[in-house]
């Protein structure tokens, strides 16, 4: 059994479309927002995993596609899939200009910048009160053209599986096609990358505009779902927790990021129901893995079982 | 036909002139390999070639084409393709999928995001042919950081050859091999050449490498161009014994 | 209030603020510039700062006491830290330190929530310096006065500690090229140690002088620490001077700018940063990497 089988990964993810029709209310809320997170951490994964650009400033489309579609709905009461759906391209399209001048650096510098542009989005979301509702955030974001079902708690999670369920495929399915392979061509050898005809530059972007629209979806599903924002959604301690997710799952496998996320979550409400000292005991436990399983989750469950050659 | 035609190539930093006023024309399916000492020249010369270093002055055409200031991505799609003096693989790809990303990049379907499925599996099959005939069809699963340098220095070759260029440029594809291994690269090299439409650029320390492969030889020193001909005319001229072949005893 | 005594005023201000943002920022380039690691834990060590300062100034009534007893616990921590985790991961990518250190971050603001509590602690500064001196007829308080000569005194400090000693010439050697700085038979590993120990210690020292003004509260650190890589990112990683330059921006443009331009100054110096970093990446006085 192979866990990074796409068949196994869709089959997990409609078997938590399923729980949540069973599991009391209060579980299903918290597997519909561990859900939104699974899929934020998938689109890091993109540029962390694959592209091995460290950005620490994905709270940024995260935000601005919450930001976005909250604004549409509030507004203009646009049907909410419509809503992520631009509110995800419109952050695609954020993503050129601002893609164009990250993926100039790389490293430090990339972590950098991207931290720099997130914060500005902190920045502006904060003050431009008149939009924005400055620190008090936008509350009351209708789930808006959804009918009744999808709009209640189970149809709501209903969707956000389903939106989960397309962007693995879709990311999956970039990895794997021609493009995806010139992206690890480009991660593992920009020499050789640009002796095979490509611009490392550009392909860079192409990776990061994907990632961001995927970010900008999660975004913007998740303002649906606490039918609130606020600025803290830019704060980078966002940007670090999403990183966190994908490390602790092990980058660049797409499923781990996914598990990573589940875990961070499960733990962070499932521990600190039990211990005070649980925030502590996360960070101690993430210390361990960077230095220890540099391939995270994913690693591990792959380690118990033999090791195929063409794996 | 000429396929690639360099007039006045010249590379200075500061007052260090590392390739001044070098001529050279090749012409399809030449083989063509360029010789001298250390700090002849020789790598700074290819690199202005292949686009990787920008020239202080000169101009490189292809086919024609002026191509002097374009940069290496933009060379390597008009049919240039090279291997470095420090190899350039995808260490954490398997042997098969860099020799793939070598087929797929002449193909358009590369700037395709999502499917071309069936392409790929045709273009792994094509890869495997590569493999097949540097001899490392075994070893194709493995990753490419994995392999021996001697493979290593083998698989940049079949990289390089699947994207079918018309411009081969190699620089020093035996560096740091045994012996048994150079024998077995030359061998492999001349028959690989034999069979293929590229013309081949070569620079190379073993000359009995160079004399086993090129029947053209040109001779940097100190960044001039000494010599150009006939590898047996070459061996016998007088300045090219003084500067280098005599230098080396 | 006559405007150039208020200009006056502001520009003082804007120092004080200057000398605590130098503390954290110089800790933060000195580890850059000698081992290349961007540590995302500064700011947590900056607020461990201020707890321990209050903590050990209301247990023993001495001010002067609280500054010793605060690096002296971040620069052990940082010690530890460091001889245990970062020690190990020199061989491996960049990223490996933003995630390790960032992890730090994460504990070390937990540890400090199960020791402290959440409620912020205000420290009672002693009667000497809770006083107010008349600038241009103007009310000032002399703490902020102090503040900015115990930055121009630590930055006059180290510069010379690093221009003069031969501690500061391996430190200089080490961050230009460390393998031949181990070739001549120093220990780099001990190097790093010390460094990443001392611009813990200066990180902690800022904290607790800070902790007047500021008081001691959860969310410190994360705030100062984006103040902090928005310095060294501007004055360039690695370069004394770019980071005393880039405290004195970032405190200047703080300070005026929430008055002048409340609404566009906390956007500004991200707009900056971001030039900087396009144009420049190494910094206005770095070298890019």
């Amino acid at each position: 059994m192979n866990l990074s089988d796409p068949r196994l990964v869709l089959a997990f993810i409609a078997a938590a479309g399923a729980l949540g029709l069973v599991l009391p209310a209060h579980a299903t809320t918290l597997l519909t927002e561990a859900l939104i997170l699974c899929l934020f951490a998938l689109s890091l994964d993109l540029l962390v995993g694959h592209a091995r650009l460290t950005s620490f400033g994905h709270a940024g489309p995260w935000g601005f596609g919450a930001y976005v579609a909250a604004g549409m709905l509030l507004a203009w009461q646009v049907p909410l899939p419509v809503a992520v759906l631009a509110a995800g391209a419109l952050t695609a399209l954020l993503a050129i200009p601002v893609g164009w001048l990250c993926v100039r650096t790389g490293g430090v510098a990339f972590a950098m910048l991207s931290l720099a542009f997130a914060q500005l989005g902190y920045a502006v979301v904060f003050k431009w009160n008149a939009v924005t509702g400055g620190s008090d955030g936008l509350p009351g974001v209708p789930r808006a053209g959804l009918g009744e079902f999808l709009a209640g708690r189970e149809g709501y999670h209903l969707l956000v599986v389903a939106f989960l369920g397309a962007a693995y495929l879709l990311a999956w399915g970039f990895v794997r096609s021609p493009l995806g392979r010139v992206v690890a061509a480009v991660r593992e050898n920009e020499q050789r990358a640009e002796a095979l005809g490509h611009d490392p530059r550009r392909i860079r972007l192409v990776v990061f505009v994907l990632s961001y629209f995927l970010a900008g979806v999660a975004g913007a599903l998740y303002a649906g779902f606490a039918r609130y924002v606020s600025p803290e959604l830019f704060f980078w301690t966002v940007s670090g927790h999403v990183l966190v997710m994908v490390v602790l799952g092990g980058a660049g496998t797409l499923v781990g990021p996914m598990l990573g996320a589940l875990a961070l979550f499960y733990m962070e409400h499932q521990l600190s129901a039990l211990t005070e000292s649980w925030g502590l005991a996360l960070g101690l436990l993430f210390i361990l893995v960077v230095i220890f399983a540099p391939r995270g989750l994913m690693g591990w469950l792959q380690a118990w079982r033999p090791r195929r050659r063409d794996a | 036909m000429t396929l690639l035609q360099c007039r006045g190539l010249s590379r200075a930093w500061g007052a260090f002139r590392a390739v001044s006023d070098v001529d050279l024309d090749l012409a399809e399916r030449e083989i063509c390999a360029v010789i001298g000492p250390n700090g002849a020249g020789k790598t700074t010369l290819f690199a202005m070639i292949a686009g990787n270093l920008r020239k202080s002055a000169g101009t490189v055409r292809l086919d024609g084409e002026d191509v002097t200031g374009l940069p290496a991505p933009a060379l390597a799609r008009r049919g240039v393709a090279r291997s470095f003096q420090i190899t350039a693989i995808c260490p954490g790809l398997s042997a098969v999928e860099n020799v793939r990303l070598g087929v797929q990049a002449r193909d358009p379907l590369r700037w395709r995001p999502f499917g071309g499925a069936a392409r790929m599996r045709t273009g792994e099959a094509r890869a495997m042919e590569w493999l097949d005939r540097l001899g490392l069809a075994g070893r194709a699963k493995e990753l490419a950081g994995e392999l021996a340098h001697g493979d290593q220095r083998l698989l940049e070759v079949a990289v390089a050859l699947a994207q079918e260029p018309r411009l081969l440029i190699l620089d020093e594809p035996t560096q740091g091999m045994s012996l048994e291994e150079t024998r077995r690269t030359v061998e492999l090299l001349r028959q690989v050449m034999a069979e293929s439409a590229t013309a081949v650029l070569l620079v190379e320390h073993d000359l009995e490498v160079v004399f086993a492969l090129a029947p053209r030889i040109v001779v940097l020193h100190r960044g001039r161009k000494i010599a150009d001909g006939p590898a047996e005319a070459v061996r016998a001229d007088e300045a090219v014994q003084q500067a280098y072949l005599g230098g080396l005893g | 209030m006559d405007p150039l005594a208020l200009l006056t005023l502001q520009a003082l201000n804007a120092l004080s603020l200057s000398a605590l943002l130098f503390f954290i920022s110089l800790g933060l380039t000195l580890i850059f510039g000698i081992m290349r690691v961007v540590n995302f834990a500064h700011g947590a060590l900056f607020m461990l700062g201020a707890y321990v300062g209050v903590t050990a100034h209301n247990a023993s009534g001495s001010f002067l006491l609280s500054l010793v007893a605060a690096p002296l616990a971040a620069g052990l921590l940082g010690l530890a830290f460091e001889r245990t985790a970062l020690s190990r991961l020199y061989a491996r990518e960049h990223s490996a330190f933003l995630l390790v250190t960032f992890g730090l971050a994460l504990a070390l603001t937990e540890a400090i929530r199960l020791l402290w509590g959440a409620d912020a602690r205000q420290a009672e500064l002693p009667d000497a310096l809770s006083g107010i001196v008349f600038v241009m007829d103007e009310p000032f308080p002399v703490y902020r006065l102090l503040l900015i000569g115990a930055g121009v005194l630590c930055g006059l400090g180290c510069w010379a500690g690093l221009q003069r000693t031969r501690l500061g010439l391996l430190l200089r050697a080490a961050s230009q090229n460390p393998v031949m700085t181990a070739a001549l038979g120093n220990d780099v590993g001990r190097v790093r140690a010390f460094v990443f120990a001392l611009a813990c210690a200066l990180a902690a020292l800022g904290g607790a002088l800070a902790a007047p003004l500021l008081s001691a509260s959860l969310g410190l650190g994360s705030n100062v620490i984006i103040d902090a890589f928005v310095i060294v990112m501007i004055g360039g990683m690695g370069s004394f001077l770019g980071t005393a330059a880039g405290s004195l921006l970032v405190g200047f443009a703080q300070t005026f700018g929430n008055y002048y331009l409340p609404e566009l100054a906390l956007g500004m110096t991200y707009v900056v940063m971001i030039a900087v970093l396009v144009l420049r990446p190494g910094g206005l006085f770095g070298r890019p990497e």
